[in-house]
């Protein structure tokens, strides 16, 4: 079982997440985020903070959305963790918006 | 003996319960930046409150949140005092004296009864009991649980009542795994439930578990979870709630409901034990001379529109032939003598994190945060959000806090020592945990919990 940030975080950094990760499990790239699965306890927490619902559980994560496991294991060993709420970019209420949300 | 206790020009915090919330509380304020000094301040012995009393013992990897507050209690400004009870060892007034801040974290203990006929019958039981009992809470080993019973049911529709439901049923190899003390696993071995139902008031868009609880209900060894096809027919209004965009886990849970839906053929398999879900059930009274018999529910319908829809009882009575029955309807605070509650669930009376009196009015330097701030409610995680929430406060009033002096943990200690208080330290809690830990390695387990008081007290 794993929690990981899928491609709908892509350009928006709400952040929201974050704050409620009890184990600062979050670590933040350029474009978006992503979960240190070594950290994570699946508490779930995470997903319902998030405005794109990029947040997902491997147990219902769509299958065109596979590739992001590996992918939040991978690159979130390299980037830095994030523990405190970000200004969102410019522009993502009207990604937020354009994806349905 | 010391008499020179100097007041420090560090703000001085108190935190009263070392749960979640209080260590988050502690994070919080250090990575404000403000120079503080932090006493947490615990009733019991050991640490970490409901990660090590209310998170399922078979939920291992949710406990590893005991990690970050680990990593919290290290901190050098940071002292964990267990065994130190407020209102009882020291008195609030006392801290006050002492503190600039303090903070009250001390949670919800207390099971919400339903309040209605036969609920403290032989085999009726609040969820708080159970799971205290199995998780080696030393305040609820005293109890004679019979679970070598056909039937039970388990009342609440949220993760606490999942988690009474899968204890119940998850086959004893399975939970030789968990931290469930020896002395628990052994009266466990001796269930013979057949048959557990897991019972709502409202209907399957309005329960409130998690997606990952529900799935893996479905996951036990040699268990059939099913739920009835008329209970996932819905009305336009429950479908609305359904359709709706912000309804991401409602949507998640019906389909593992609907997939429940197709085991209702598997329900006479008697090689099997049974779970059903069952909703539109208002508990209505609990039969029996002295032990529990059945339990009788009314039937509900949903009324209102999408979003505000509320159970109506019907006249329709249905009983269930059980001898087992554990409430879980909610929680609620346990009162501090001096301080003003809010009804129903006794929070204590604040606004914005901070304390006030009957009258509205705000209580100087005392704030709160967790359960006994905001009510029963969320996941680990929302617990750190709520404490950054009273700390953005506490840091609005940061100036008029500092103008009163405080000498904090010196003085705090040098008073418990006088009234002969065995204080905890966070060392003395690593020796406790090391051989808890050693324990169960002897047994396969992640640790052998110890479940009084004196065993706790005796490693020292």
């Amino acid at each position: 079982m794993t929690t990981l940030v899928t491609e709908n975080c892509q350009r928006c950094r709400f952040t929201e997440c974050v704050t409620s990760c009890p184990v600062s499990a979050f670590h933040a790239g350029e474009e978006m985020l992503f979960i240190n699965p070594d950290d994570c306890v699946d508490c779930g927490a995470c997903i319902t903070k998030c405005p794109v619902q990029a947040i997902y559980e491997d147990l219902d994560l769509p299958d065109h959305l596979d590739e992001w496991i590996e992918i939040n294991e991978r690159l979130s060993k390299t980037m830095p963790k994030i523990t405190t709420k970000e200004t969102p970019y410019e522009g993502a209420e009207d990604r937020k918006k354009s994806l349905g949300f | 003996m010391v008499t020179n206790v100097k007041a420090t020009d560090q703000l001085q915090v108190a935190i009263i319960g070392s749960g979640p919330s209080g260590f988050y509380v502690a994070d919080a304020l250090i990575t404000s930046g403000i120079s503080a000094e932090f006493t947490l301040l615990e009733k019991l012995p050991c640490p970490f409150g409901l990660i090590r009393y209310g998170v399922a013992p078979d939920h291992q990897k949710l406990k590893r949140v005991a990690n970050t507050l680990n990593a919290i209690a290290e901190h050098p400004s940071v002292t964990f005092l267990g065994n130190v009870e407020v209102g009882k060892d020291i008195q609030l007034e006392e801290l006050q004296a002492l503190y600039q801040i303090i903070v009250f974290s001390n949670g919800m203990p207390e099971s919400s009864l339903l309040g209605i006929e036969g609920e403290t019958l032989t085999g009726v039981y609040p969820s708080n009991s159970l799971i205290g009992w199995y998780n080696g809470h030393p305040d609820y080993q005293d109890q004679n649980f019979d679970f070598d019973q056909d039937t039970a049911v388990v009342i609440g529709h949220g993760n606490v009542a999942i988690d009474i439901c899968r204890i119940l049923c998850k086959s004893i190899d399975e939970l030789r795994k968990s931290d469930i003390p020896e002395s628990a696993l052994e009266i466990l071995s001796k269930r013979s439930i057949k048959h557990a139902h897991l019972i709502g008031r409202r209907g399957p868009i309005q329960a409130k578990f998690t997606t990952k609880e529900l799935h893996e209900l479905g996951k036990l060894e040699n268990c059939n979870v099913s739920v009835e096809p008329k209970y996932l027919s819905l009305g336009s209004a429950c479908q609305k709630e359904l359709e709706d965009i912000s309804n991401l886990i409602v949507k998640k849970n019906f389909r593992i409901l609907q997939s429940y839906g197709n085991n209702i053929s598997e329900i006479k398999d008697k090689n099997k034990t049974q779970i059903s879900i069952d909703f539109m059930l208002n508990p209505k009274a609990f039969k029996g001379e002295h032990q529990l018999t059945s339990a009788i529910f009314e039937e509900t319908y949903l009324q209102g529109s999408a979003f505000n829809q509320s159970s109506i009882s019907s006249k329709n009575l249905l009983e269930i032939q059980c001898n087992l029955a554990f409430t879980s309807v909610g929680f609620h605070g346990a009162g501090f003598e001096g301080l003003h509650s809010d009804e129903p669930k006794k929070t204590l009376a604040n606004k914005n994190s901070r304390l006030v009196n009957e009258n509205g009015d705000v209580l100087q330097g005392i704030y709160a945060a967790g359960w006994i701030k905001r009510g029963p409610r969320g996941v680990i995680g929302t617990n750190r959000e709520c404490a950054q929430d009273t700390v953005d406060h506490i840091l609005q009033d940061i100036s008029g806090l500092l103008k009163k002096s405080a000498e904090g943990k010196p003085a705090l200690i040098k008073i418990l020592k006088e009234k002969n208080i065995q204080y905890v330290t966070f060392d003395d809690w690593k020796i406790i945990d090391n051989i808890e830990v050693e324990r169960g390695q002897a047994l396969g387990k992640p640790r052998e919990k110890f479940t009084s008081l004196e065993d706790m007290l005796g490693c020292l």
